[in-house]
Order: structure tokens, then sequence, then C-alpha cells
């Protein structure tokens, strides 16, 4: 995916993190960063699914992944995704009348 | 279907009995998202729906209407994937029964539009929906549906799957 420049003020504490993380995975700095700010973005995305305000697909673009990884993140992070009981009580008939 | 409901069928152990008894259908985004993006990342289930796709679903390409404008108006269509708008302009240009979807915000927007009396109505079926379904008609035996239940017990919600489970143990409906 491409990546552009943003201007962005980082406090210190965000700064030492990454610098730990960096030391700990012996990347550079801004990866590190990249990588604290990715690992917030899927979260993020995650939550958003469960709440059923962003589709799987919609996620899987947003984070430039597969729906096949969606569902691994999901449950690596214990974040319930799919239908709710009342989405599932409305299926049943459609389910009985199509499925033959 | 959506990318959802393929992979869920498929990670059931369903999606070929599905498709061998029904004419299913995907849009090319839904390809693209499971077996071209999975199989990219080595996904064994993106290599498992190609070859269910080359022998029992139907890969069509989708185009846009009124119908399928009028629907994702209803809700925030920002909020959606191609796969699933492609999936929706699927369902009208092939006037189809249904989707199978297991998708919260797809079916939420579906839901929406559903309440609305001048929308033109789209039913769908939530994977757990067809596995309780193809019990009841015989399609499968209870074990095979408890196993497939099983399979995705990690990628629905734990009320659905307690909901289901307890419909089967009761021998389905």
């Amino acid at each position: 995916m491409a990546k552009k420049p943003y201007p962005l003020r980082i406090p210190d504490n965000l700064l030492d993190l990454a610098e730990a993380k960096s030391k700990e995975e012996k990347v550079d700095r801004s990866t590190a960063l990249r990588q604290l700010m990715y690992e917030g973005a899927e979260q993020y995305v995650l939550e958003l699914i469960s709440e059923g305000r962003l589709s799987v697909s919609r996620g899987a673009e947003l984070l430039d992944e597969s729906v096949h990884e969606i569902y691994r993140l999901a449950r690596k992070r214990n974040i319930e995704i799919g239908a709710t009981e009342e989405q599932y009580e409305k299926g049943r008939e459609t389910a009985n009348d199509v499925i033959s | 279907m959506d990318s959802d409901g393929l992979i869920k069928l498929q990670k059931a152990g369903l999606l070929k009995i599905l498709a061998e008894r029904h004419d299913c259908l995907i849009p090319e985004a839904v390809y693209r998202e499971t077996v071209t993006k999975g199989k990219k990342e080595l996904y064994e289930d993106a290599f498992k729906i190609e070859e269910i796709v080359e022998e029992s679903i139907e890969l069509k390409k989708a185009k846009k209407s009124d119908k399928d404008r009028q629907v994702l108006s209803s809700g925030d269509p920002t909020s959606l994937g191609k796969g699933e708008k492609q999936a929706l302009r699927l369902y009208f240009q092939e006037k189809g029964d249904a989707i199978i979807s297991d998708d919260r915000t797809f079916l939420n927007l579906l839901e929406g539009n559903n309440q609305k009396s001048e929308s033109e109505e789209v039913p769908f079926i939530t994977p757990a929906n067809a596995i309780v379904a193809m019990v009841d008609k015989g399609i499968i035996l209870n074990e095979e549906a408890k196993r497939g239940l099983e399979q995705i017990k990690y990628l629905i919600r734990r009320n659905s799957y307690q909901m289901v489970l307890e419909k089967l143990e009761c021998g389905g409906e």
C-alpha cells in the first residue's frame, strides 16, 4: 500500500515505547512506530466489525488484508464477529423456504 | 453469497453439499477476496473454495442497478466492501432467492431496507441458519451439523453458537 508523509506530534512516552520495541525487535524506530499504529488500527477495525459498523470485506480493504486474515485476527484477539441472535432468527424462515 | 458466507460454510464443511444442491452464485469481488487474495497468503480455505467454485458455484460479473442503489441508500454504503456490494447487485441481477452472509453490518443494512415498506425486501440466510435447515431437510445428519458448527465456533457469536447447538441437540428446529 502507498505511504504518504504526515506531520504528527508524538508524545515522549510513545516514542520511548517505540524505542523499546525497535531494540527488542531489531527494527528502526519509525518502523516500530508504524507497527504500533497498525496494531491499534487492527484493533479498531475489529471492534467496528464486531459492533456492526463496518463489514468484514470493508475492514479487510482498510487494513489491506484478506478476509481470512480478519477472522484469524478476531480469533487471536478474542473479538466476537458475525450475525446477531436476532439476525439469526430473521434468517431462519428464509433458510427453511430456500434450502431443499 | 458474500465472502463471509462462503468462508464460514467452507470451514463448516458444508459449502460443497449446499452448492451441489442449489444454484449458488458469487460475484467477482467475492472471488478475489476469498480465493485470489487468500491463496496469495496461503490460506488453505482459499484453495478449497477455488475447487468448489470451479465445480459447483457460478462466478458472475455483477452490474449496478437502481434496486441495489436504493438498498444501499437505506444505510451507510461506505461501511460495506466491494464483496458485499457486488453480492447485493448479483442478487437483484439474477433474481436470487436470498443472500447468504453472516456479516453483522451487511445484515444490518438489509434489515434496515426490509423494514421500509417502499423497498424491495432482500431475504438473507446466515451460515448457522443453513446448517440447521440442512438438518431439518435431512440433507445432512445431526452429527455432521454439530461437527460443522464446531468448526465455525470461533467465527460466530457465542450466543448464536449456543442457540444453534441447543437446536441441534433438540434434533433441529
